[in-house]
């Protein structure tokens, strides 16, 4: 048996004794059957696994009150207002303004100047480049000295 | 004074019932390093002219070529012998590397790999690291001096598994305007 033949048979799920055979003397489809069930045990893990419960809501649809609306109606009525009562102020008026006055200490040269902490460096982040890997496909030929794999490339 | 041993073994092993006593209690065997020869042909696959021009070696290859792709012709440009040792495991770099130039079309090629590992036991499997090979056509300076454009015509970038002996085609279509093919056939020998 080739282990073209034995790598068919493993993926048709096909056993028998001439491939255990082929796989007591072969180390690569040892490794190719040893591949296809940690696989097969991955899917079945897999299997019983439960779903993760997702809730949905739905956004209820907001309706147009119509006291929505004439509450719109009277801000806009009310800002239409407020400048001009602004304007009847009487003139004499003046306004006053509250002063704080701040006493400033002349600096010790000799006490030790304390710092506010600088804001830590925050470097951008740098994106590793990924290493670009082509698809590889690995061809079966009717040769089992000869095995062929084929690059393809966006 | 009693002592326990246990034994872990792979299902599949077990329902096979090769692994008897004697090969459990053997130690396992430490890697050795190995001299890795690799025979490597470089071919193209063109579009024009019907004619295969490659060495008898490589007869049974250029067939199974021709049953999977449709270029008309397959023609050698380079071939050499590369030499190396296979890593002892970890994560040191063995990088083995040639270049020259292509007779006749005046490419220049670069071939290397960074790692050869050799799988302990018979059937030897040969995995080669980070393989790469680039032609890059002769650099062409502007007026001022400096470089311009790229210069890098095709390459190829991969792992590979090997097995000894086994002729291992990796190629890759449509190289230039024509569509031709770069392929490269490697035979790994494994000498101990």
């Amino acid at each position: 048996m080739t282990c073209q033949d034995c790598e068919l048979r493993l993926a048709q799920e096909e056993t028998g004794e001439v491939v255990e055979q082929h796989l007591r003397e072969c180390a690569a489809c040892r490794t190719v059957y040893q591949d296809l069930a940690a696989n097969a045990l991955a899917l079945d893990a897999l299997r019983s696994d439960e779903l993760p419960k997702i809730s949905v809501r739905i956004p209820r649809r907001r309706h147009m009150y119509p006291w929505v609306a004439a509450a719109a109606a009277a801000l806009f009525a009310l800002a239409l207002l407020v400048p001009r009562i602004a304007q009847r102020k009487p003139a004499g008026s003046t306004a006053v303004s509250q002063v704080v006055e701040h006493q400033v200490q002349p600096t010790d040269p000799q006490a030790p100047q304390v710092r506010a902490p600088e804001a830590a460096k925050v470097e951008p982040a740098r994106l590793r480049p990924q290493k670009f890997e082509p698809l590889k496909i690995k061809m079966l030929t009717s040769d089992p000295d000869v095995v062929i794999y084929w690059l393809i490339e966006d | 004074m009693k002592r326990m041993i246990c034994l872990f073994a792979a299902a599949a092993a077990l329902s096979s019932g090769t692994m008897s006593w004697g090969q459990a209690a053997a130690p396992p065997s430490e890697p050795s390093v190995k001299n890795v020869e690799l025979t490597v042909y470089l071919l193209s696959g063109v579009q024009t002219g019907a004619t295969d021009d490659v060495p008898s070696d490589l007869a049974a290859t250029v067939k199974q070529l021709h049953s999977l792709f449709p270029y008309k012709g397959y023609k050698l440009a380079e071939s050499f012998i590369l030499r190396g040792r296979s890593a002892m495991g970890g994560p040191q770099y063995q990088t083995a590397r040639t270049e020259g130039v292509l007779p006749g079309s005046g490419l220049h090629y670069n071939f290397s790999y960074q790692r050869v590992r050799v799988s302990p036991e018979k059937p030897y499997m040969v995995h080669l690291d980070n393989l790469q090979i680039s032609l890059t056509a002769p650099p062409v300076y502007g007026p001022d001096g400096k470089q311009r454009g790229n210069s890098t015509v095709a390459s190829i970038s991969t792992d590979l598994d090997l097995g000894d002996g086994q002729k291992t085609v990796v190629g890759k279509s449509s190289i230039n305007s024509t569509g031709d093919a770069l392929i490269l056939v490697i035979v790994p020998r494994v000498i101990e």
